[in-house]
C-alpha cells in the first residue's frame, strides 16, 4: 500500500460536470441522429432527400394540421411518423429515467417503473375512460388525461397502504404496489368485461403499449410534464446515490431520507403516469435500460439518470420504427418484451461476472 | 473544555419500547472510548443515539455542548459521524465515489463536489490507507478494504466526533489490528473524539482507553479496561464464566476461555500424582483431569503457570512462594501426596537447584510400591541444569522399575492400563 500525501495521486472519478458533459455531449446528438433516421422508417420508407425537401416545403408548418397541397410523404412524416418519433424518445427517456430512479430508490436491480402501481392504475382509468365515452372528449387528450390521474391515484393509494406508524418503508411500498397492482388489474378485467368488441380491442393494445395514436398536441402535453418532471428528478440524483449506502448511512450524512423518498416516489410516478398515458404498458424498457447506461457511465445518479434517459429514447425511437416498418402488426410493446427478456438475461449474466 | 459527548438521563428505542432506560454518561474530547456488552445490551442504540438518528424518548443529547435535538440532520451530519455495521453499497460504486459522499453535509444545493470536497476526499484516503482503491468498486474489496474505504468517507466529512459500531466484524486478527490502530491514530492525531462499539473483548482492553460496559440498556460499568473487565463484571454481565489476566507487556486485562468444563467428580476413583512446574505439566494435567481421573500437583510456585492452572482446575496441590527453592515442609507434604497416589507421573519439567528436591516424592512412592512414570521428551539431559544430578536420579528412577513415555498421550494410554 503506498501512502499517498498529494492528493493528485487518488483516482477519485472526474467531477460530475464533465462527467455529464462527455456523457451528453455524445449521447444526445446521437438520439437526435436517431431520431431523424428513423423518421424515414416504416411501411412506407421515405429516403432522407425526401425527408429534407418536405421539410423545407412545410416549414414550421409541419406542426399544423394537413394543409391542401401536401403529398402523401408530407402527411406520413409530419402529421403521423414525426409527433410518433418524438413520443417514443419522451417515453423512452422517461422509462430510462424513472427506472433508474426506482431502481436506487429500492436498491434494487430489478426495480421498474411499473413496480408502484401507476401503470395498472393508469390502465384501469383508460379502461373506464373507455366505458364511459371519454374517448370523445377532446380527442384521445381525455382518455390520456384520465389515465395520468388514475395512474396517480394509483400511486397514493400504495403509499397510503404502505405508511406503518408514520414511516414508508421500502418493502412494504413493494409489496403495497404488488397489491394495489393486482387489484387494479382484476377491476381492469371486470371492467373489460363491459365494454364493446372494438373497444376491447383497443384496451388491448393499449395494455401492450403503442404510439399509433400520437399527435402533436398529446406530445406537447408530455414534454409539458417531461421536463419539469424530469429536472425535479435529476436533482435527486445525489440522494439517490446517498440512499445506495443503505439508510442508516445516508442519514448519517445528513440526509432528510424520508423527504428524499417521497420525492423520488412522487416525480417518477409523474413521469411514469404521463408516458403510460399516452403510449400504454410499455414493458422492459424501464427494466433494461438503467443497466445498460450504469455499464457507461458507472452508478452515480447525477449522470446516470439522463443518460438512462437518452439510451431509453434511443432503444424505443428504434423500437417503434420496426412497429411501424411491419405496419404495426406487433404493438412496439409486444416488439420491446420480445427482444427486450432475452437481452436482459445477457446483461445479468454479464454484470454477474 | 466541554464534553465530546454528553448523555443524561436518556431513554431510547424502537416502536416505543425503550432500549436504553437513563443512560447517563460524558466523553472527554479526543479520548478513544469502547462500549461492549452483551447482544441486545443496547450498545448500537446507543451509538444511533448519539448520532442523532434517534429521538429520545427522555433525556438528552450534546455534543460539544450542543444539544443534538435542535439541530437539522444536515449540521449534525457536520460534526458526527458514523460508521454502521458493514451493510453492502449497492449498485457499482467505486470506493473514491464513496468516500466523496462522505461530503454530503458539506455540498450545495445541487451536490456537486468542488475542488475542496475532491482534496478532503483523496486527503482521507490517504489517511487510511486506500487511496490506491479508489477506482475500484466497493463490491470487489475485501472485508478490510471496504472498512478502510467507509472510515475513509467519515473522515471526508471532518466529523468532530466518530462513531463506529463494530468496525472489526467480520475481519481476519491482522485486519482487526490494523483497523483498530487507525483507530487509535486518527484519535491520537487528527483531534477526533471516538467512541467505538466493540465485539471482542481482547480487543477494547487493548485499544480503548476507556470502557462503557452496557447491560440491558443501562450502564454498569465506567472506567478504565482494568476496572471493566473483570471477571464479575463479565459474569454478571455476559453471563459468561470466564477468566480474566493480566496481559503480560500492556497490563490490560484479557479474557480466556475456561476450556471444556471438567466432570464433577473423578470417575476413576483414585488420585494420581503430577510433579510439574512451569507449564510442563499443563496439557498432562488437563487431559487426566478431562479423563476423569482425581489429580494432585505438587511441589509448584506460587504464580506459576502450572500453578495457576491446577489453582483453576481446583486441584489437591503443594505450593511454595513465588520463586523460591522448595523447603523442608512443602516437600515432606509432597512425599505425602504421592506415596498416597495410585501412580505419580513427572512432566518434563526444567530442574534445577530448586525444584531438585521434587524428584524425593517419585523416589519416595516407587520405593514403597507406588507405579512411576517418566516423561521422557525432550531428554532429562537437556532440561538438566543442576550440572548432571538431575539426569543420575531420574536414571535411578527409571532403574528401579520406573515406565518411560514420549507424550502426554503415551502417558495418558499408561495410566488408562494401569487402571484398568
Amino acid at each position: 500500500m503506498s501512502d499517498t500525501e498529494a492528493g493528485e495521486t487518488v483516482a477519485l472519478p472526474p467531477p460530475v460536470g464533465l462527467r455529464l458533459a462527455r456523457a451528453l455531449g455524445l449521447l444526445f446528438p446521437l438520439v437526435l441522429v436517431m431520431m431523424a433516421l428513423t423518421l424515414g422508417v416504416g411501411a412506407q420508407p421515405i429516403g432522407f432527400g425526401d425527408i429534407w425537401h418536405s421539410l423545407r416545403k412545410v416549414g414550421w408548418g409541419l406542426f399544423a394540421a394537413p394543409e391542401t397541397g401536401w403529398t402523401s410523404d408530407d402527411i406520413i412524416l409530419w402529421t403521423l411518423r414525426g409527433p410518433r418519433v418524438i413520443a417514443a424518445a419522451l417515453v423512452g427517456f422517461i422509462l430510462g429515467s424513472a427506472g433508474a430512479s426506482l431502481q436506487g430508490l429500492f436498491r434494487n436491480p430489478l426495480a421498474d417503473p411499473y413496480l408502484i402501481g401507476v401503470s395498472a392504475g393508469a390502465a384501469i382509468g383508460w379502461a373506464a375512460g373507455l366505458l364511459f365515452g371519454f374517448d370523445q372528449w377532446a380527442g384521445g387528450l381525455g382518455m390520456a388525461g384520465v389515465g395520468f390521474l388514475t395512474g396517480l391515484v394509483s400511486l397514493a393509494l400504495v403509499y397510503r397502504l404502505s405508511k406503518v406508524g408514520g414511516r414508508v418503508a421500502m418493502e412494504s411500498l413493494i409489496l403495497a404496489g404488488v397489491v394495489v397492482g393486482s387489484l387494479m388489474w382484476s377491476g381492469l378485467v371486470l371492467t373489460m368485461t363491459l365494454l364493446r368488441p372494438t373497444d376491447l380491442r383497443e384496451v388491448f393494445f393499449f395494455l401492450l403499449g403503442n404510439f399509433t395514436a400520437a399527435r402533436w398536441d398529446m406530445v406537447a402535453m408530455l414534454a409539458g410534464v417531461t421536463a419539469p418532471g424530469f429536472l425535479a428528478l435529476w436533482s435527486l440524483g445525489h440522494p439517490l446515490n446517498l440512499m445506495a449506502l443503505g439508510d442508516e448511512a445516508a442519514e448519517a450524512l445528513g440526509l432528510d431520507l424520508a423527504r428524499a423518498q417521497r420525492r423520488v416516489l412522487l416525480w417518477a410516478a409523474v413521469l411514469t403516469a404521463a408516458a403510460v398515458a399516452v403510449s400504454g404498458v410499455i414493458g422492459f424498457v424501464g427494466l433494461i435500460t438503467p443497466h445498460l447506461a450504469r455499464r457507461f457511465v458507472g452508478a452515480d445518479h447525477r449522470v446516470l439518470l439522463p443518460v438512462a434517459g437518452g439510451v431509453g429514447a434511443i432503444l424505443l425511437v428504434w423500437a417503434d420504427a420496426l412497429a411501424r416498418r411491419q405496419d404495426d402488426v406487433f404493438p412496439v410493446g409486444v416488439l420491446t418484451a420480445v427482444l427486450g427478456a432475452p437481452f436482459f438475461l445477457y446483461v445479468l449474466r454479464r454484470t454477474r461476472r | 473544555m466541554s464534553a465530546a459527548l454528553r448523555i443524561s438521563g436518556l431513554s431510547a428505542g424502537y416502536d416505543g419500547e425503550s432500549v436504553l432506560h437513563d443512560l447517563t454518561l460524558e466523553v472527554p474530547a479526543d479520548a478513544c472510548v469502547g462500549i461492549i456488552g452483551p447482544n441486545g445490551a443496547g450498545k448500537t442504540t446507543l451509538l444511533r443515539a448519539a448520532a442523532g438518528l434517534l429521538r429520545p424518548a427522555a433525556g438528552t443529547v450534546e455534543v460539544f455542548g450542543e444539544p443534538l435535538n435542535g439541530q437539522s440532520a444536515r449540521s449534525r451530519a457536520q460534526c458526527v459521524a458514523l460508521v454502521a455495521q458493514r451493510s453492502p453499497v449497492a449498485f457499482e460504486f467505486r470506493a473514491g465515489e464513496v468516500v466523496l459522499m462522505g461530503r454530503a453535509p458539506r455540498l450545495g444545493p445541487l451536490g456537486l463536489e468542488g475542488a475542496r470536497d475532491r482534496e478532503r476526499a483523496a486527503w482521507a484516503m490517504a489517511r487510511t490507507q486506500c487511496a490506491a482503491l479508489a477506482a475500484r468498486p466497493m463490491t470487489t474489496l475485501s472485508g478490510g478494504e471496504a472498512q478502510r474505504v467507509l472510515l475513509a468517507r467519515a473522515l471526508a466529512q471532518e466529523p468532530r466526533l466518530l462513531l463506529l459500531d463494530e468496525p472489526t466484524t467480520h475481519l481476519d486478527i491482522q485486519h482487526q489490528i490494523e483497523v483498530l490502530d487507525l483507530v487509535r491514530s486518527l484519535c491520537a492525531e487528527d483531534d477526533l473524539t471516538v467512541l467505538i462499539v466493540l465485539h471482542d473483548l481482547n480487543l477494547a482492553s487493548q485499544f480503548c482507553d476507556r470502557l462503557l460496559l452496557l447491560h440491558r440498556g443501562r450502564l454498569v460499568e465506567d472506567g478504565p479496561p482494568e476496572r471493566v473487565i473483570t471477571e464479575a463484571n463479565l459474569a454478571a454481565t455476559y453471563g459468561a464464566a470466564v477468566h480474566v489476566r493480566l496481559h503480560p507487556t500492556t497490563g490490560r486485562p484479557y479474557v480466556t476461555l475456561p476450556g471444556p468444563a471438567a466432570p464433577r467428580s473423578a470417575a476413576s476413583g483414585v488420585r494420581l500424582h503430577v510433579i510439574a512446574g512451569a507449564g510442563a505439566g499443563s496439557a498432562l494435567l488437563h487431559r487426566l483431569v478431562q479423563a476423569g481421573h482425581a489429580v494432585s500437583v505438587g511441589v509448584l510456585n506460587v504464580a506459576d503457570s502450572d500453578q495457576e492452572l491446577a489453582q483453576e482446575m481446583g486441584l489437591a496441590r503443594v505450593e511454595e512462594a513465588p520463586f523460591c527453592a522448595i523447603s523442608a515442609e512443602r516437600s515432606a507434604e509432597n512425599v505425602a501426596l504421592a506415596r498416597a497416589a495410585a501412580a505419580v507421573i513427572v512432566a518434563p519439567v526444567l530442574w534445577g537447584l530448586g525444584n531438585l528436591s521434587n524428584l524425593d516424592a517419585a523416589e519416595t512412592a516407587l520405593a514403597a510400591g507406588v507405579p512411576v512414570l517418566v516423561l521422557t521428551e525432550p531428554p532429562v539431559a537437556a532440561r538438566d541444569y543442576t550440572g548432571g544430578e538431575a539426569v543420575r536420579r531420574i536414571e535411578g528412577l527409571l532403574a528401579h522399575g520406573a515406565q518411560r513415555a514420549a507424550n502426554t498421550d503415551a502417558a495418558l494410554a499408561w495410566v488408562a492400563r494401569l487402571l484398568r
